[in-house]
């Protein structure tokens, strides 16, 4: 009797085993495939494909165009949500009543779920429109338009994070600088934000990581040439392009070498991914190490 | 909502008017300043020129109730130093006033080699709103007696406007795809076929579809998910090797899900062809990581000593974890899986190449053929736009899109709150 | 466990519900396998193949015809490679293409006339800008020519709208018109979005096929000869080509059904509704 419970036991804690083996089987064969299907662009192209030269029918495959757009457009988004995010975190973390932030919490974490197809949507049906008569320009599809779409979706993300950083700061840490006779805002600016700043920081990362990630709502308003303005901090010109938005735009008719050419405009996003990940991780055990250690 | 806390400062400030007719001036500024914003504001929402008449008298009031309040300050509650800042401030708004009906219909940029001139109606209502908040936020100081709690007052003004500013585009968002979206949700428009390229009839296949994706991404997703979960946080040693599990989860869990599409696009649609297999498996993947995170922090959440208790009283390791470690952590596994879920009713750009047609997909006899789905319905439908007339049937199925996602959302947060066991 | 299975319950009951919706819209015929036709390829071709594809099903119930877009290149390319039935093409398959697929053999089923209009902003044409030389077309696209008033317009910049790489009427324009590369503002992957983009500016131009013109985005002249029915057919107009449906060999089966359904009665109304000449 006690002999089979042991085998059940093993058993079990071996199918779950295999179950997690599976998982990240997966998750590596992933990451393996990307880089073995870009290799052969590598190869071909060598550190050309970096270039901004890009022709598929003269099979000049240079993606530099691309990495630029996400660049100038991530840049663009950030410098709207970040300020925007914080200081709406901050209000929301400590200055709101309860009743106030019970009601607008949830509805930013559901806004964080809107769809980016429904983002790029609304862009095309509002914000061109908008942006081309505000700011006389050609079309309105612009990096600036890429930005301020971008923006907006990065900003859930943002405010939620901060929001949980700021907030898992101990009270004993507040209720210490109120007693020494610091007032409310002194004792956020000097106490709350330091403590939890690789909380933000951790929340900031995953914002520019979705800001890079995206593909929908940024393919629909941007030109989608692959070229680079002139003067390239022009951000009303109807030129421009991210790295996601060339390869939903090429992934359909692509062959051969372009697809090998994709497939690293992929990897370089999720290299990107990758190293922010990581640096989120290392940010988040140093928090747990902070609070824990007292 | 109750008003008690508005209550209370109508209170206060009435105290203080009582006692300093000063505040009132100081109160007034604010709103005024306030109003001054808002208006601002509104111009460049609605895209109109305010005029320069009313420009220039909006910003001569506002310049002579900052004047005021900086004479006052010096006079009487002879502050010099910290006048600095409002002084500039009211440089700035005489300045304003005198400047910018000079300003060209267009100005600027053109002259930068820059394809896009600021028009002088986006200028002169940004200026507003940054000097009304500005101004706003000032009038705190002389109030508080400059100081620290005006500093304090001063910020949170401050922020006040950030988070309007950040709850405004959200609003327009909701509040447009209602508005014009609600029109077209009819008994029609959910049970009847795509015809005419969308611009008729319905979009039961893509309704059918997404439902459908979203059943097979869960029977990828929550099994791998969940088990992956119960192995990392259960069984396994934490160590390094669990360290770079993690790295990885994250890792996949940040990829653009236009990777995933990518990755499908090269492996799954050569094996199954363009089907609802394929989108089912590049959505489970997608979603994994999502599960496994969430199911990892709601098994961390159960307390060590819970686990303990079970094993003191001869449970073993299986029937702690199905009986005691389990139970309290399910609403949290099923809050995340269902969040997961949301967002695969979502994506379009994994399934674009892989499982959906625009017209013609239909319902699916079998896994291997494939489906039509709501975001990239509402993708073609947006490409569409101004070529047939779609409009009407683009909103309604961006409204119905979001509908399900956010009520799917919803619904994990509910189920969240609704059973949180707390400990 | 209750919980766990309550949301079970629901996800089966979501399959049960969705099977049986299907069973309901499904067709009386369960016995007979149904057939599938795919199609794929060229956006200017993509409104007839969808609702001739429609009409199609109503008359044929248990074949399903499925059809996607992606660009003349695609199009020829998935008939060689198996994966479409069909390929739709706006341009005729290039000897590379077939050099590259020695074992397919292309055959073409014509199945309407069109010609690659110059689409320009109503602002434009209002302001009197409704005929174009070759020459000042080729100006335009390389760069030479850069403002509306060169050619009697305001004094705007020309916001210039092409099709993507891949696109068989980009590849018309481009031949017929004597172009190697342009500077073209934006490029689009699909017909109608360069028609929405000319359409939303004051000051833009743009090509597609001659069922994308209407008030908002009138056509140009070119060389005094308008677009039309007549001067396609006659050849006149200096960029008209045949659209083309390409299968693998000569169709049979469902896919012929479906071809003499588009070169039929039917077939040809919708090529003429949707602004597109037929073949007669």
């Amino acid at each position: 009797m006690l002999l089979s419970r042991t085998l059940k036991e093993e058993i079990i804690k071996h199918i779950f085993l295999v179950i997690a083996a599976f998982s990240i089987f997966i998750i590596l064969f992933i990451f393996f495939f990307l880089f073995s299907e870009a290799y052969p662009a590598f190869t071909s192209i060598g550190f050309d494909i970096f270039n901004t030269e890009w022709s598929v029918s003269k099979e000049h495959y240079g993606i530099g165009a691309a990495i630029f757009g996400t660049l100038i457009v991530t840049i663009g988004a950030m410098l709207i949500a970040i300020p925007l995010g914080i200081a709406s975190a901050i209000f929301l973390a400590e200055l709101a009543p309860y009743k106030l932030r019970v009601f607008l919490k949830p509805i930013i974490e559901l806004l964080a779920g809107i769809p980016s197809i429904v983002y790029g949507f609304i862009g095309i049906v509002l914000l061109i429109k908008f942006l081309r008569i505000s700011f006389d320009s050609l079309s309105g599809y612009s990096y600036l338009a890429g930005s301020l779409i971008l923006g907006v979706m990065a900003l859930p993300i943002i405010i939620s994070m901060s929001d949980d950083a700021l907030k898992a700061v101990p009270r004993g840490f507040k209720e210490a600088s109120l007693a020494v006779g610091a007032t409310k805002w002194q004792t956020i600016r000097k106490v709350t934000i330091p403590s939890a700043i690789s909380g933000i920081s951790a929340a900031v990362i995953m914002g520019i990581g979705r800001a890079v990630g995206e593909t929908m709502a940024v393919s629909l308003v941007l030109p989608n040439i692959m070229k680079i303005p002139i003067p390239p901090f022009d951000i009303f010109e109807s030129t421009g392009t991210t790295l996601t938005a060339l390869i939903v735009n090429q992934m359909g008719e692509s062959s051969g070498i372009q697809t090998h050419v994709l497939f690293s405009a992929a990897v370089i996003l999720f290299l990107i991914v990758a190293i922010m990940s990581i640096a989120s991780n290392i940010l988040r055990e140093r928090i747990e190490k902070k609070f824990k250690g007292g | 909502m109750d008003f008690d806390f508005l209550e209370d400062r109508i209170d206060a400030i009435e105290a203080l008017v009582k006692d300093h007719p000063f505040s009132l001036l100081c109160y007034g500024t604010l709103l005024y300043s306030s109003l001054v914003a808002l208006i601002g504001f509104s111009s460049i929402v609605t895209m109109t020129y305010l005029g320069d008449i009313l420009i220039r008298s909006l910003l001569l009031v506002l310049f002579l109730l900052i004047f005021i309040l900086i004479v006052y300050s010096y006079f009487v509650l002879h502050q010099k130093k910290k006048l600095l800042v409002m002084s500039i401030i009211a440089g700035f708004v005489i300045l304003s006033m005198i400047f910018i009906p000079l300003l060209p219909p267009e100005y600027g940029l053109r002259q930068f080699d820059i394809d896009a001139s600021l028009l002088k109606f986006l200028a002169t209502s940004i200026i507003l709103v940054i000097l009304g908040v500005a101004c706003g936020s000032l009038s705190f100081q002389p109030l508080y007696h400059f100081k620290s709690k005006a500093s304090e007052k001063s910020a949170y003004y401050i922020l006040l406007v950030s988070i309007l500013l950040v709850l405004y585009p959200l609003a327009i968002i909701m509040g447009n795809i209602i508005v014009n979206g609600v029109g077209g949700i009819t008994w029609e428009f959910l049970t009847e076929d795509v015809r005419r390229l969308g611009t008729e009839g319905g979009i039961f296949p893509a309704l059918i579809g997404t439902l459908l994706i979203m059943i097979g991404t869960a029977l990828v997703a929550l099994p791998l998910g969940i088990g992956c979960a119960i192995y990392l946080q259960e069984y396994a040693k934490k160590g390094i090797l669990v360290r770079i599990i993690s790295i990885c989860v994250d890792i996949l869990q940040g990829t653009p899900s236009i990777v995933h599409g990518l990755f499908g696009l090269a492996f799954f649609v050569p094996l199954f062809g363009i089907s609802l297999l394929s989108g089912a498996l590049i959505m489970g993947f997608l979603t994994l990581p999502i599960i496994i995170r969430a199911s990892e922090e709601a098994l961390r959440s159960v307390p060590q000593n819970i686990r303990e208790g079970s094993y003191a009283v001869g449970a073993t390791k299986w029937q702690t974890i199905r009986k005691v470690v389990l139970p309290p952590a399910l609403p949290s596994i099923i809050t995340g899986s269902v969040l997961g879920l949301g967002r695969a009713a979502g994506e379009t750009a994994p399934i674009m190449f892989t499982a959906v047609y625009f017209i013609g997909a239909g319902i699916p006899q079998n896994p291997l053929q494939p489906i039509q789905a709501l975001p990239y319905h509402l993708l073609e439908l947006t490409r569409l736009i101004g070529y047939k007339s779609v409009d009407q049937n683009a909103w309604a199925t961006a409204f119905l899109l979001l509908a399900i996602v956010l009520g799917v959302n919803a619904l994990a947060i509910i189920i969240r709150e609704k059973y949180r066991v707390e400990f | 466990m209750k919980k766990q299975n309550v949301i079970i319950s629901l996800v089966i009951g979501l399959a049960i519900i969705s099977v049986l919706f299907s069973g309901c819209i499904d067709n009386n015929n369960e016995e007979s396998p149904s057939e599938n036709v795919t199609i794929k390829g060229s956006s200017t071709v993509l409104p007839i193949a969808t609702l001739a594809a429609e009409a199609f099903m109503e008359l044929y119930p248990n074949i399903t015809v499925s059809v996607a877009g992606g660009g003349s290149s695609v199009g020829i390319r998935s008939v060689a490679t198996g994966e479409a039935d069909i390929g739709d093409a706006s341009r005729e398959v290039k000897q590379s293409e077939i050099e590259e697929y020695p074992e397919i053999t292309f055959y073409d089923n014509k199945v309407a006339l069109d010609g690659v209009a110059i689409l320009v902003s109503k602002a434009i044409y209002d302001a009197g800008v409704t005929d174009i030389t070759m020459e000042q077309l080729r100006g335009i696209y390389n760069g030479t020519i850069t403002q509306w008033d060169e050619l009697g317009g305001p004094t705007e910049e020309i916001f210039i709208n092409e099709r993507e790489e891949g696109s068989g009427t980009r590849d018309t324009f481009m031949e017929l018109v004597g172009l190697e590369e342009t500077v073209a503002d934006s490029a689009h992957s699909a017909n109608s979005q360069v028609k929405q983009a000319v359409g939303g500016s004051e000051v833009g131009i743009g090509y597609a096929g001659l069922g994308f013109i209407d008030d908002t985005t009138p056509a140009l002249a070119i060389d005094s000869i308008a677009p039309s029915e007549a001067t396609i057919t006659s050849g006149d107009y200096p960029i008209s080509r045949s659209l083309h449906m390409y299968t693998n060999g000569q169709p049979t089966g469902a896919v012929k059904l479906f071809i003499d359904f588009v070169l039929g009665e039917e077939g040809q109304d919708i090529v003429a509704e949707e602004g597109f000449i037929t073949i007669n």
